[in-house]
């Protein structure tokens, strides 16, 4: 009989030890992002006499350490990450760009591009005077390079870009490999405890595949989890399908993401899609800077070649650009650099000094629609793309904070859940300590029976 | 609800971050004085500012030009007042010389008197304003008008038929000037005269004129004091019309101050910061801020039940 309370207290030690091991391990994974509180669930020991006698039990065991783990949430939140890291992505690109288009602060392309008509509005009144003819190729000067800069800046834009897919795509398969090594050392451990800090670091690392590239984890009755990009799986228990960069079919220059033998998948989402739509927009706008270069500056050259400069001749070219990138190599004509009076504003051959007409032709440029299929002029082009620039990166901005707070919502509703509390801790470990003080009075009863029992027989 | 350590200390992150963000734009905004710092603070509003601020610098420029205008028209206006001063002072002495009979040293010393008033005539026809001659037509840079001995005329003119004109905006065009040949009845391109009925320019008339005071040709001095008589009426009729000229680009001067103070009425509403909501907005976000800070602060330091077993 006191071998029993001795072996039942034995075993109410032991539980108590041992879920008060679950209990430090929470404590000190209270602020390890991605920790999953656990919970020793305690059973009683199941009677093992073969015999049937009757009995009470063979004291209490840690039948299991559970994970507080809620996967509908999780899944919610990685899904939510995923859009959060494709809107992040898209949001700090743009507003990289954004700080290009300074035209608020004034010295943008709309400022200049005000400036060499304001210019040539003035060279009217003074047509043989070097000093204005100067201050109108010193303004189509600025312009160009204002066009030029600009451009610069969205091409530099795309090649971050084109960098941070080839770090995020680096990141997505080093995170892949690391799924599928733990799932090939999780598989074996079955419900081992031992597998709950494994399972944590490949929770963590299908979170962050969630915000880079929007994949989802599926966990699988062997206890691995697969990564799936839409109906692409990604890991499956140990083996990886990598993501890879290709040079775009229809555009050498651009690089395109593969996964095996699909290109740019549909589901693709976190922060390469975010970059790759950056890229893409981006294109946008400097086709839409390049066609805005291209026709403003043959539009004058037609101009200023129908004129004629001080020295009777006739004007040639007032802007040069290679068609291959018109905003981004736009420059006034070498004719032109320190030869003001090389400016054609006259009309006529035999143009004499005040002869503006020319001069007018250009200024008329400046209500020219020649842009937008004959809608726009030049200024009201430019000013749509500042605007779709910042109507662009108010969409961004809005969705990522939209974003943001579901993820913290959710984030917030996951921590609740699964995070640890540290008074709840205490009061657990105060409990099984109360279970572990009367279990070592039980021992010292049975021992006193025990004693006394002894002391009867002496 | 339940709430995790990590839970709240995510949470409060949050907050501060937020707040601080909050903090960081409106602090932006009032050490700028703008309320727009980029595009996308408000995309319509910054096509809108843009817009007004390539407005107000073609206006500058439009008033620069005005202002050129202006004081062209004004310079011409003056010269064609000495025109019409002078062809009234020579209808004056041929009067005088044809009413009364006058002994050759007279008729000599009024001739004379004719002969300064042509060549004031030529200083005032070859005004200069600011490097630019007025009566030229677009030969802004050479006199228009030569004295010269050796040709048919007494005084030739070097200018064109060419009326000067500054465009303001985008399609109009106002005259700055008039041509000399307009003014002292040059035949054009086609030979006609701008006052038709009489036949030579003002100063072929007055050379003409002070011959015949000295001749005493009663007959010719009859005829010149006619021709002068229209050639004064053409003059004030070239006042009246360079005084319109002179309305409308006042009138273009007027219209570009008044829509320039339009427009920065407009940008101020829509570029410029409410300073007084904008301080208001910012202490409340600072001292929620602090409220944010301190409250942190005491729920951090509180005692769990760890620290009371």
């Amino acid at each position: 009989m006191g071998n029993q309370i001795l072996e039942i207290a034995a075993s109410a030690l032991a539980a108590a030890r041992q879920a008060m091991d679950v209990n430090a391990q929470n404590v000190a994974n209270a602020q390890t992002p991605g920790y999953i509180r656990q919970r020793a669930v305690l059973a009683p020991v199941p009677l093992g006499d073969p015999q049937g006698r009757v009995g009470v039990g063979n004291g209490v065991m840690v039948a299991a350490v559970e994970r507080l783990r809620n996967q509908c949430l999780e899944a919610q939140l990685n899904h939510q990450e995923g859009q959060l890291g494709e809107a992040e992505a898209r949001a700090d690109s743009l507003s990289r760009v954004q700080s290009a288009f300074s035209d608020l602060n004034g010295d943008g392309i709309s400022e200049a591009l005000g400036a060499f008509f304001d210019a040539i509005e003035e060279v009217q009144t003074a047509p043989a005077s070097s000093a204005a003819r100067d201050q109108v190729i010193f303004a189509a000067d600025t312009f160009a390079q204002r066009m030029r800069e600009t451009s610069a800046a969205l091409v530099q834009e795309q090649q971050t870009v084109a960098q941070g897919l080839e770090q995020h795509v680096a990141e997505v398969n080093r995170l892949l490999g690391q799924v599928a090594e733990l799932n090939a050392r999780i598989m074996p451990l079955g419900d081992n405890p031992q597998a709950g800090d494994l399972k944590v670091t490949r929770e963590q690392a299908i979170r962050e595949l969630a915000t880079l590239c929007g994949a989802t984890g599926l966990d699988q009755p062997d206890g691995s989890q697969d990564v799936l990009l839409g109906g692409l799986r990604l890991v499956q228990g140990s083996h990886v399908t990598e993501l890879a960069l290709a040079a775009d079919p229809a555009d050498a220059t651009r690089q395109i993401v593969t996964v095996g033998n699909v290109s740019e998948p549909d589901s693709l989402g976190g922060q390469i899609a975010g970059c790759l739509a950056a890229r893409d927009q981006y294109d946008q706008w400097r086709q839409e800077l390049d066609d805005l270069a291209a026709t403003f500056a043959e539009a004058c050259n037609t101009t200023h070649r129908a004129g004629y400069d001080l020295n009777s001749q006739s004007g040639g070219d007032m802007f040069t650009y290679d068609a291959a990138a018109p905003a981004g190599s736009l420059q006034v004509a070498a004719t032109l650099e320190d030869h003001p009076e090389a400016l054609a504003l006259a009309g006529t051959l035999t143009g004499p000094p005040g002869d503006v007409t020319n001069a007018q032709n250009l200024l008329s440029l400046r209500e020219g629609r020649l842009f937008a299929g004959g809608t726009q002029t030049a200024e009201e082009t430019y000013r749509e793309i500042v605007a779709s620039v910042g109507r662009e990166m108010q969409r961004a901005t809005d969705a990522r904070d939209a974003r943001q707070q579901l993820v913290d919502a959710l984030d917030t509703q996951y921590a609740a859940e699964a995070g640890v509390s540290l008074d709840e801790e205490a009061v657990e470990v105060m409990r099984l300590q109360q279970v572990y003080n009367a279990a070592i009075r039980l021992v010292k009863i049975a021992d006193t029976m025990m004693q006394e029992v002894l002391g009867l027989a002496g | 609800m339940r709430i995790s350590n990590s839970g709240f200390t995510n949470s409060v992150k949050r907050t501060l971050a937020t707040q601080a963000d909050r903090i960081g734009t409106l602090y932006g905004q009032l050490s700028s004085g703008k309320r727009l710092q980029q595009p996308a603070d408000d995309p319509a509003a910054t096509a809108r500012v843009l817009r007004a601020h390539a407005t107000l610098n073609e206006l500058a420029a439009r008033q620069t030009v005005a202002r050129q205008g202006q004081q062209l028209i004004g310079a011409t206006d003056a010269a064609l007042g000495d025109l019409a001063s002078t062809l009234s002072q020579a209808k004056n002495l041929c009067l005088q010389t044809n009413t009364s009979t006058l002994g050759a040293a007279e008729r000599g010393a009024l001739a004379a008197q004719v002969r300064s008033l042509s060549a004031s005539l030529v200083t005032t026809g070859n005004t200069e304003v600011q490097g630019q001659y007025l009566f030229g037509g677009s030969q802004i840079s050479t006199p228009p008008l030569r004295e010269d001995d050796t040709a048919n005329l007494p005084v030739l003119y070097c200018g064109d038929h060419q009326q000067l004109r500054y465009q303001v905006g985008a399609d109009t065009k106002l005259p700055v000037g008039l041509t000399g040949a307009a003014v002292f009845n040059y035949p054009d391109a086609t030979g006609t005269r701008p006052v038709p009925g009489v036949d030579a320019d003002a100063f072929s008339l007055l050379s003409d004129l002070a011959d015949a005071i000295e001749a005493g040709d009663t007959q010719g001095l009859e005829q010149y004091g006619e021709d002068l008589g229209q050639l004064h009426a053409h003059a004030v009729d070239l006042r009246g019309q360079v005084g319109v000229i002179a309305q409308r680009w006042e009138r273009v001067q007027e219209r570009a101050d008044s829509t320039a103070a339009l427009l920065n009425q407009l940008l101020a509403d829509d570029e410029s910061v409410d300073v007084t909501a904008a301080i208001v907005d910012l202490s409340n976000l600072e001292t929620a801020y602090q409220a944010a800070l301190g409250l942190t602060a005491r729920m951090l330091e509180l005692p769990g039940l760890f620290d009371l077993t």
